[in-house]
Order: structure tokens, then C-alpha cells, then sequence
């Protein structure tokens, strides 16, 4: 490579730099980054695990022993959030994992035709098992994903959702609209997206 | 001669005690100081903006788990580069085979005559440089990202990869070589389309 080249692509990178020279965070990064303080750091010095911990990781448990057993559906539903910095794995009765990021809200329940997982917010990576005749469905308020056998990420916001695939292929339906996502695409809503 | 960081990392020094010792306004200070540059480094790793926002809130929320620790005799700049580089890292092997579809690192796209002016013309070079960043092995992207685009002193940019400062030469020369390659190669259909269009107008 000569160095007019090298020199060309050095201009363009002052270029760049000072295109993004003004770029920063979202301020909604700040609210979410400062809650964290008040939560971990003002409110409890102590790392011991407060109540609400407990009560998660006691409705994460009532979830999968819920769905393992195979109980009935019910008009109950099943809501296990995680805080702080540190994630959550839940195993489903079918073998599909589903990986909650820190601040993420979910609830599990019976659909007619096999499980719905409602995001409230956050994110979740799903590793979808094979599924036997049923469907696993993810749904924000916006958008509903139904799988067979994948592995994708689902982020709901105030404003929008994104639906990314990792392996296999997703059904999105966003209203009237509904598309076949695969591997490497990704689906984004809202104004945030 | 004091260097022009001494008093920029004086002020983080001050921030960071005041913030060991639970002052929220401090940590906000902190936030305030350096969250663009993180923001910019994460975007310009991942080429996605819903990911640089995560990784931002990570390498804050891990800052604050670690200031009793952190030594505040050291600068805080390269500490924190070190934590972003290693949750982007952590992220783009997660997510790798994800697209980034984002507007800002779009593929470029040339339709019209209207889109022949210069300055256009510049915005499809940065547009195919961003992308061609984001294409670049993790190692010689943030080399890029580090010293050519966020102008770190290569002792920084050494102590923020945690490597010895020859590798950062090293990998800088090679890294801004296949960069030139492959603008290089990325340029030649737009001026080519930009030469036909020319002439045929």
C-alpha cells in the first residue's frame, strides 16, 4: 500500500473523528446509569441480597417448576424481573433457555398453542428448542416473535422494540405486518431503534 | 514539560474520591466527563447505536463497582477505554453474527444525479470508511478507533489495550494499511459510477 493511500485515508479518518466529535450518549443512558448508583450504591452499601432478590429468584423458581410440571394453563401468569448489573438464566420445560440482561422484565404463560414470554423491558436472548407440534412466542407490546427452533435477541424500550436473529429463523408480526427473519437480521421499531 | 491530560486527570482524581466516598454528584461529574468518548468508542467498535448505548451504561455501572478499588494516582481515561474495549469485545462475540443496521453505518448507496456534489460525495467516503472499521479484526480496530480517531497518545492507548506501546506502533501501521486497502478497493465502484455518471451528463 503506497503512501498517498495511507495519507487519503488518514484525511478521511480526521474526517470521521470530527464528524462524531459531538456525538454522546442518549440522556435516558444517564437515568438509567444513575438509578444503578441510587439502587446499589446509595439505598444499600451492603451486597447481601435484598428482599426483592429473594422474591425474584422465588418467582423465577415458581416459573420453571411451573412449567416443568406441566400444570394447566391458568389465567395466572408467572413475572420474574432481575436488577442490578447481573443477569438471569430460566430454563423452560421444554429445554429452551432464555437469558435475561440486567433491568429486564418478563412474564411466562400458557398459550393455547404453547408458551408466551411477554417482555415488559429490557432484553432477552432465547435459545429456543425444538418445538413439538406447539410454538414458544416472545411478545413486547408492539411486536410478537413465534419460533421453532433458534436462537435470537428481543429488546423492548419505552419507545420500540428490536428482534435480532442469531441462528434459525423468527416470525415477526408488528401490527398487520409480519415477516421471516434470519439469521443475522433484525427487526427494529420505534423511535430509539 | 506537563502534559496537557495532568489537569483533566487531576479533576477525575478529585471525582473519583469524592465518588469512593458515596457523592452521587460526583459520579454524576464522572458520567458528564467521559461519557461521550465512551459512547463515540463503543459506537465506532460495534457500528451500532442501541449497542454503544449498553455498553455505556456497562462500563459506568462497572466503574462504580470498582472505585473503592481503582487507584485515583492513575488516569481514569485509559481505565475506562480498557472496560469498554472488553464489554464490546464480550458483546460483538455474542451478538457476531448480527448485521448493524443502523442508518449511520448503512451501505452506500449512489442513485441520482443530485447525489454527485462533493459534499455528498465525502459523507459516502465516511460512510464506507465506518464500515470498513467495523470490518477490521477487534485488534486493529481498536488501534484505529484509539489513536487516529480518538487522538489517544500511544502510552494511553498502550495502557488502555494493556499491551506494550510497540505493539500499539505496530498494529497501527498495519491496521491503517489494510484500512487503505480496503477503502481502496470500497471507492473504486463510486468513482467509477461518479465518472460515468459524469460523462454522460
Amino acid at each position: 500500500m503506497n503512501t498517498v493511500d495511507i495519507d487519503r485515508v488518514l484525511t478521511e479518518l480526521d474526517a470521521l473523528a470530527a464528524e462524531d466529535q459531538h456525538q454522546s450518549a442518549p440522556p435516558r443512558v444517564q437515568a438509567r446509569v444513575m438509578a444503578e448508583w441510587d439502587d446499589r450504591i446509595a439505598a444499600a452499601p451492603s451486597r447481601a441480597l435484598r428482599w426483592w432478590n429473594y422474591a425474584g429468584l422465588a418467582a423465577l423458581s415458581a416459573a420453571v417448576v411451573l412449567l416443568a410440571v406441566g400444570i394447566r394453563p391458568t389465567t395466572r401468569t408467572n413475572q420474574v424481573h432481575t436488577t442490578g448489573t447481573s443477569g438471569s438464566e430460566i430454563v423452560l420445560a421444554d429445554g429452551s433457555r432464555v437469558e435475561m440482561r440486567a433491568q429486564s422484565e418478563l412474564s411466562l404463560e400458557r398459550a393455547t398453542d404453547g408458551i408466551r414470554i411477554r417482555l415488559a423491558r429490557g432484553s432477552i436472548i432465547v435459545h429456543a428448542a425444538s418445538q413439538r407440534g406447539g410454538h414458544l412466542y416472545v411478545q413486547t407490546k408492539d411486536m410478537t416473535v413465534s419460533v421453532v427452533g433458534t436462537v435470537f435477541l428481543v429488546n423492548a424500550e419505552e419507545d420500540g422494540s428490536r428482534v435480532a436473529v442469531i441462528e434459525g429463523e423468527v416470525r415477526v408480526r408488528h401490527g398487520d405486518t409480519a415477516q421471516r427473519l434470519g439469521p443475522g437480521q433484525q427487526v427494529l421499531t420505534g423511535a430509539r431503534f | 514539560m506537563p502534559s496537557r491530560e495532568a489537569p483533566a486527570d487531576a479533576a477525575d482524581a478529585d471525582l473519583v474520591a469524592r465518588a469512593a466516598a458515596g457523592d452521587r454528584e460526583a459520579f454524576a461529574g464522572l458520567y458528564s466527563r467521559h461519557q461521550a468518548a465512551m459512547y463515540r468508542f463503543a459506537f465506532q467498535m460495534s457500528g451500532s447505536a442501541a449497542a454503544a448505548e449498553d455498553i455505556v451504561h456497562d462500563v459506568f455501572v462497572a466503574l462504580m463497582r470498582n472505585l473503592a478499588r481503582f487507584d485515583a494516582t492513575r488516569p481514569l481515561s485509559p481505565y475506562l477505554y480498557g472496560i469498554a474495549r472488553n464489554v464490546t469485545r464480550r458483546r460483538l462475540r455474542r451478538e457476531r453474527r448480527l448485521i448493524a443496521l443502523d442508518e449511520s453505518v448503512g451501505y452506500a448507496q449512489r442513485t441520482g444525479r443530485d447525489e454527485l456534489s462533493e459534499q455528498l460525495e465525502q459523507r459516502d467516503h465516511l460512510r464506507l470508511l465506518r464500515q470498513a472499521i467495523v470490518a477490521l479484526s477487534p485488534k486493529h480496530r481498536e488501534v484505529i478507533v484509539l489513536c487516529d480517531l480518538h487522538k489517544l497518545s500511544y502510552e494511553r492507548a498502550a495502557a488502555s489495550i494493556g499491551c506494550a506501546l510497540g505493539t500499539v506502533r505496530s498494529r497501527l501501521h498495519r491496521a491503517r494499511a489494510l484500512l487503505a486497502k480496503q477503502m481502496k478497493r470500497a471507492r473504486a465502484p463510486v468513482e467509477r459510477l461518479s465518472r460515468t455518471v459524469g460523462c454522460a451528463v
